[in-house]
């Protein structure tokens, strides 16, 4: 029995040695990761809880570290949603590491750490050969045809990669970009390019249909599984939001953990430097509603009009009983017009004041370069899902900032809202080099020379204004030029830092193509930083995350004033405080109505309220806020209460005080 | 020990009466009553001890409380397995309170297998095709349906706790059966302030005073107390997770639409079942009974998804407006348009995801309880004229039905009650088994109409032959070989959704033979021109369907001799095989 315990205590000692000790000098593999999280439970204030096994038998695991109290705030941090994105699941491990060692953070909040949400996924970057993807191994017949994922890649050249494969062809699409014949882009048939290659991942036609690598092993992009702004009928996203056992048992547990105060995702967005994205259009144009006819009559308005939201919410107030709670939700439930599809206003405001700390959070760690904008939040993501739906303060951390490479060939090149800035002198006096290299940077019509432009200026038949407008329709979209930047910068990066990030095109003799070439950007390159720059980049940027749990509300009793009114009668007042930055929920948390409202409850059951309630709800306040809330009561004889206010997340209180006469 | 003597002989002697109260569920099932959960239990698996040749029983999974959710098959194995026929699915009582839907589907079970041997159409509808019948999906609703006071509309809801008000406290403000008669009814106070008064030759009935006239009742809302004392009534019972709102399709979060759940398929209920259709793929028509209403709803269920391709309207059109002629009364209509918007219905995800044709069938029209004579009827307009609207007249009707009709089970007198609150106040109003349900006597009627527009529609699903209609000799061993397709019904091989969406891969059409190579294969576009559309890669292989009352028309170039097999393959449809020889 002694050995036993000695046993144990050893185990125990050896278990938090290693829990303090992970090495970052490489990526975790999934069976490094189990270890790691093995060993957790060794100590006390650390569990992992398996969320869900995954088809390919892996453990979907959370790691909780602080023991939950009520009212205590927990963070969920959601990493490598993905799959694709080891960098972050490394991010999630430096900082259990990090909380492990440092007793006030779980002494003070609970964590939740999920290290990936999409483990079969992410169990792809430690095969070979390498081959970027996201999916899981749910069956998915791709190309609807009689076999399922019977075409996937292989690596035809043995290099341990799948890359590309280029073909020329005389239907071919792509072609080189002028300056790096490495990198391909789209032509543009309708400004007289013509396509030079076809290009294919690479791999064999395995089921000769006449594609390639239509059909491959799986499967179900898990972060994108999730119910906001879910994408149906995609062969990647699954048939229906939480199709998934992956992206069904996350969402079980975030809405069974009610302690959950704040959502980070360690992933491929960056909701800190950015605010989240907006300006998708309503399902339905909430100025201009016609009613159909049931409705109409039940509200005394003519189905033949339209009316705004507000003009309904009006009429909808107006015919119902007093009592009932008429809000933009009710009237848009009766109407049936979808939910908010854009964060609300009061959000933003919160959301451009924190990213302005984050802003001054990477000038301290030296981070503050030009970079590679971070992705927009996907359809049907865990980050559009926690904001829109579990109506919690959600925010996004990507590791990875790829300084924008200075376009090099053209370094003098005027960009279009420089050129748009000059006078017409001034833009006449480039003189007739630059002007002719601007014409043809921005791909300006053949017929548009420079003693062309000089005579429409002169005749005042064109101006600055119109002129820059004509480049930016002929010059390569936005879009394809901020690709190209994306990858020139990554080349530029790869060189900087001495790895290899593309590997030049080869000629291989394809058993169905011919002759074809093999090469392109290494997988995994512009997500997943080589071993050596891991750890410096998680180390600086992970610590942004105290950041942001340092905001979360506070709910505390700030102070309770009695007043006696004679004949057993006082005057309660209580003046609750949110002594955080962040308000009590956000706004998306009153719309979406899932956060549980502050409840002020009094510890004597039997006292008698003449005035106010015995549980009284704060549905709001703001950050540094502070709300009123009164009593009126009768005691015969002098009385001790206490007054209890309690959040699910937001932490709680109590005050002590008295009833007794003057 | 005593004591825990006398419990057991207790329990005993409860289980004993309890058991007494239930009829004895024997075959044929009769449809004079309704069947509680164990009865309902009882009666799936009589059927299917009586025809356990034709049947098979499901066991769909456990509820949210952890009831049993049985379903029944109807397949005639000798004719084949039940995946390679088509196949038609009807469910009922996903609301907890809509019970009669269970009772249309056990009489469906019934009808057909009790007929199997007497009546030739229905041997050959069961011969050719598969049932799956789910009579009761929220178990756990019909349980507390009938075991706990409730009004008609009340119990709707899955068993899964929820806060509704959003005040911390969960399912704490129930209404409660204060008068202990098993019903929740309607609560009314003397006030001389009120907003109602009763009619004078009918005091059972209250309207909406006029501007100018003296107030009689103030109505308080229904049977209860205010459980968690903060000035509202009722607000937060039992559940909600609506069972008709937690599908995967077109989901909208509970803020929006309320009962869905936090996310799809929170509750076990629907998952369960879920699980089960996912191994039907052969599942091409549907029908989900509720009540009520009188209606036979056809998706889309919101307007922002669009109207279903016209190719499938023509489909719903034919069985929803023969389903209107079996059914008198009963309206066929679109469930956005004509009803109301709904995100996260089953039955949408069933034709969204599956690309099955669904209805909703809301059982019971109230006009039905009529009390009229023909001379009455004809001169309705005036006699509406004693009533200030038309609802008002059909209360009255409805009064007097069921006191002539029902000996007055269905309405309880108002009769005095000393509230906590509300001091003196009146209970009264419609009773549980009311209202949504017809009167047992009427059940036998309901249940036969609407189980035969399910038969129609079972008529209706795919049938398909094969005929190789032309073969001819190019060159020396270099043949055409021409197949069709026919479908002698009217709802085709594929919805149109199904194929444009890509939901799954397409019927499959291909020839096969030992000596034989497939130089080229495609559809036959326009037969008398000869038009072609060739598949370029494996033309061996063709995906195909074949529309309601038409055909589908391939064509094969074949080099060689010998024997060849052409395969039809439909996940709906079935597999069809024919062989010949190339001389």
């Amino acid at each position: 029995m002694k050995y036993l315990k000695s046993f144990y205590l050893i185990f125990f000692i050896i278990g938090f040695a290693f829990s303090q000790k992970i090495n970052f000098s490489h990526y975790h593999s999934i069976s490094d990761i189990e270890k790691i999280l093995n060993n957790l439970s060794n100590s006390k204030i650390a569990k992992r809880i398996i969320l869900t096994k995954t088809l390919k038998g892996n453990n979907l695991s959370l790691v909780q570290i602080g023991n939950s109290e009520k009212g205590k705030p927990a963070i969920l941090v959601a990493a490598n949603m993905e799959g694709d994105l080891p960098l972050a699941t490394e991010a999630s491990l430096y900082l259990i590491n990090h909380i492990l060692n440092d007793k006030k953070m779980s002494d003070d909040y609970v964590w939740y750490i999920i290290p990936c949400g999409n483990p079969d996924a992410f169990q792809r970057y430690f095969e070979k050969p390498l081959h970027e993807s996201n999916l899981n191994f749910h069956e998915n017949n791709d190309d609807l045809d009689e076999n399922i994922d019977e075409d996937g890649c292989e690596d035809l050249n043995g290099d341990g990669f799948i890359t590309q494969m280029r073909v020329k062809d005389p239907l071919g699409e792509w072609i080189p970009i002028e300056g790096d014949s490495r990198i391909l882009r789209r032509a543009k048939p309708e400004r007289g390019e013509k396509g030079i290659y076809k290009l294919y991942s690479e791999g064999i036609d395995n089921d000769n249909d006449g594609l390639y690598n239509e059909d491959p092993k799986g499967g179900v992009s898990v972060g994108c599984n999730f119910p906001q702004f879910f994408r149906y009928f995609t062969s990647t996203d699954g048939k229906w939001p939480g199709s998934e056992s992956e992206s069904k048992s996350i969402m079980k547990f975030v809405n069974e953990n009610k302690n959950i105060a704040i959502v980070i995702v360690f992933g491929s967005t960056n909701i800190c430097l950015n605010k989240m994205y907006g300006g998708r259009k309503e399902e339905v144009n909430t100025s201009r509603i016609i009613l159909n006819r049931r409705m109409a009559a039940f509200l005394n308005a003519d189905p033949s009009q339209s009316y705004s939201l507000e003009e309904i919410i009006e009429m909808v107030k107006n015919s119902s009983p007093p009592d009932m709670d008429v809000n933009e939700n009710t009237v848009r439930e009766m109407l049936g017009i979808g939910s908010f599809v854009n964060p609300l206003s009061e959000d933003v405001k919160i959301y451009e004041e924190i990213s302005q700390k984050y802003k001054n959070f990477l000038k301290t760690i030296n981070l503050d370069f030009k970079r590679i904008e971070p992705e927009k939040e996907k359809d049907g993501s865990f980050e559009v899902y926690s904001y829109y739906q579990l109506g919690l303060p959600t925010f996004s951390l990507d590791f990875f900032p790829i300084p924008e490479a200075a376009d090099v060939k053209n370094e003098d090149m005027l960009s279009l809202s420089q050129i748009e800035k000059l006078s017409k002198d001034e833009f006449l006096s480039l003189g007739k080099e630059k002007i002719e290299k601007i014409l043809k940077n921005y791909n300006a019509p053949p017929n548009i020379n420079y003693d062309k432009i000089v005579e429409l200026f002169k005749s005042e038949k064109m101006d600055v204004k119109k002129f820059s407008d004509l480049l930016k329709k002929t010059a390569i979209t936005v879009e394809q030029d901020s690709e190209l930047q994306k990858m020139n910068s990554m080349i530029a990066y790869g060189k900087k830092n001495g790895f290899e990030t593309f590997i030049d095109w080869k000629t291989y003799k394809h058993p169905q193509l011919g002759e074809v070439e093999i090469g392109g950007f290494k997988p995994y390159v512009f997500t997943t930083p080589p071993d050596s720059l891991m750890e410096r980049l998680i180390k600086l940027q992970v610590p942004f995350v105290n950041e942001l749990v340092s905001l979360l509300p506070k709910i505390k009793i700030n102070r309770v004033e009695v007043k006696s009114k004679g004949n057993g009668i006082y005057e309660i007042k209580a003046f609750i405080e949110n002594e955080g930055y962040l308000p009590y929920p956000m706004a998306n948390g009153i719309r979406t109505n899932k956060i549980k409202p502050i409840i002020l409850t009094f510890n004597n059951k039997d006292i008698k309220i003449i005035d106010g309630k015995k549980r009284t709800l704060i549905k709001k306040i703001n950050g540094k806020g502070i709300e009123l809330v009164k009593w009126m009561v009768y005691s015969d004889k002098p009385l001790k209460l206490k007054l209890l206010a309690e959040t699910d997340s937001a932490l709680n209180d109590s005050y002590d005080f008295e009833l007794r006469g003057e | 020990m005593k004591r825990f003597k006398r419990i057991i002989i207790l329990y005993f002697i409860f289980s004993a009466l309890l058991f007494s109260q239930q009829k004895k569920i024997t075959i044929p099932l009769s449809f004079d009553y309704y069947y509680t959960y164990d009865m309902l239990v009882q009666a799936i698996k009589a059927l299917n001890a009586a025809y356990p040749k034709l049947t098979e029983l499901n066991y769909i999974g456990k509820s949210d409380e952890g009831r049993d959710i049985w379903g029944i098959t109807i397949n005639n194995p000798k004719t084949g397995k039940d995946i390679d026929k088509p196949g038609i699915y009807v469910d009922g009582n996903i609301h907890g309170n809509e019970i009669q839907a269970s009772e249309v589907c056990l009489y469906l079970a019934q009808y057909l297998l009790e007929n199997y041997d007497k009546n030739q159409e229905i041997k050959d509808l069961v011969d050719k095709k598969c049932f799956y019948i789910i009579p009761s999906i929220n178990v756990d609703g019909r349980f507390h349906f009938f075991n706990d006071p409730n009004t008609s509309s009340s119990n709707r809801s899955l068993r899964i706790p929820k806060d509704d008000d959003n005040d911390g406290l969960i399912d704490e403000d129930y209404p409660d059966d204060l008068d202990g008669d098993g019903n929740i009814c309607l609560m009314r106070k003397k006030d001389p302030f009120g907003k109602m008064k009763t009619l004078p030759d009918e005091p059972r009935l209250m309207v909406s005073i006029k501007t100018g006239e003296k107030g009689e009742w103030t109505l308080l809302g229904t049977e209860g107390i205010d459980n968690d004392e903060d000035g509202k009534y009722n607000e937060d019972s039992e559940g909600y997770v609506d069972g008709n709102r937690n599908w995967g399709y077109n989901w909208k979060p509970n803020y929006i639409q309320s009962g869905a759940g936090d996310y799809p398929f929170e509750s076990k209920t629907t998952t369960a079942v879920a699980e089960f259709i996912s191994k039907k793929p052969n599942i091409c028509v549907v029908w989900a009974f509720h009540n009520n209403g009188g209606m036979y709803l056809r998706g889309p269920s919101s307007k922002e998804q669009g109207e279903y391709p016209a190719d499938d309207i023509t489909v719903y059109n034919y069985l929803g407006e023969q389903a209107e002629r079996i059914t008198p009364g009963y309206r066929y209509m679109i469930s956005w348009k004509d009803l109301y918007t709904t995100y996260g219905d089953f039955l949408e995800w069933m034709c969204m995801t599956y690309g099955a044709y669904g209805f909703v069938g809301e059982l019971f029209i109230t006009e039905s309880e009529s009390f009229k004579s023909i001379k009455e009827s004809k001169k309705s307009p005036e006699s509406a004229q004693q009533d200030s609207d038309s609802r008002t007249s059909l209360q009255r009707e409805r009064l007097k039905f069921n006191d002539h009709l029902a000996q007055g089970e269905l309405f309880k007198d108002w009769k005095p009650f000393k509230h906590p609150v509300y001091g003196d106040i009146e209970i009264g109003g419609w009773v549980k088994m009311s209202s949504r349900l017809p009167a047992p006597f009427m059940l036998k009627d309901l249940v036969h109409r609407n189980a035969s527009s399910v038969i129609f529609s079972a008529k209706n699903t795919p049938e398909v032959e094969l005929e190789v209609f032309d073969v001819q000799s190019i060159s020396k061993d270099l043949y055409r070989v021409r197949v069709r397709l026919i479908n002698s019904k009217a709802i085709p091989t594929m919805s149109k959704y199904a194929i444009l969406k890509k939901l799954y891969p397409m019927d499959m059409l291909s020839i096969k033979g030992e000596k034989i190579k497939v130089v080229a294969g495609g559809k036959i576009q326009n037969l008398f021109n000869n038009e072609v559309t060739y598949k370029e890669y494996k033309p061996e292989i063709q995906f195909t369907y074949v529309p309601g009352f038409s055909k589908a028309e391939h064509e094969f170039i074949v080099s060689g001799k010998g024997k060849i097999v052409i395969t039809y393959n439909s996940r709906w449809a079935g597999k069809i095989e024919k062989e010949f020889e190339l001389k």
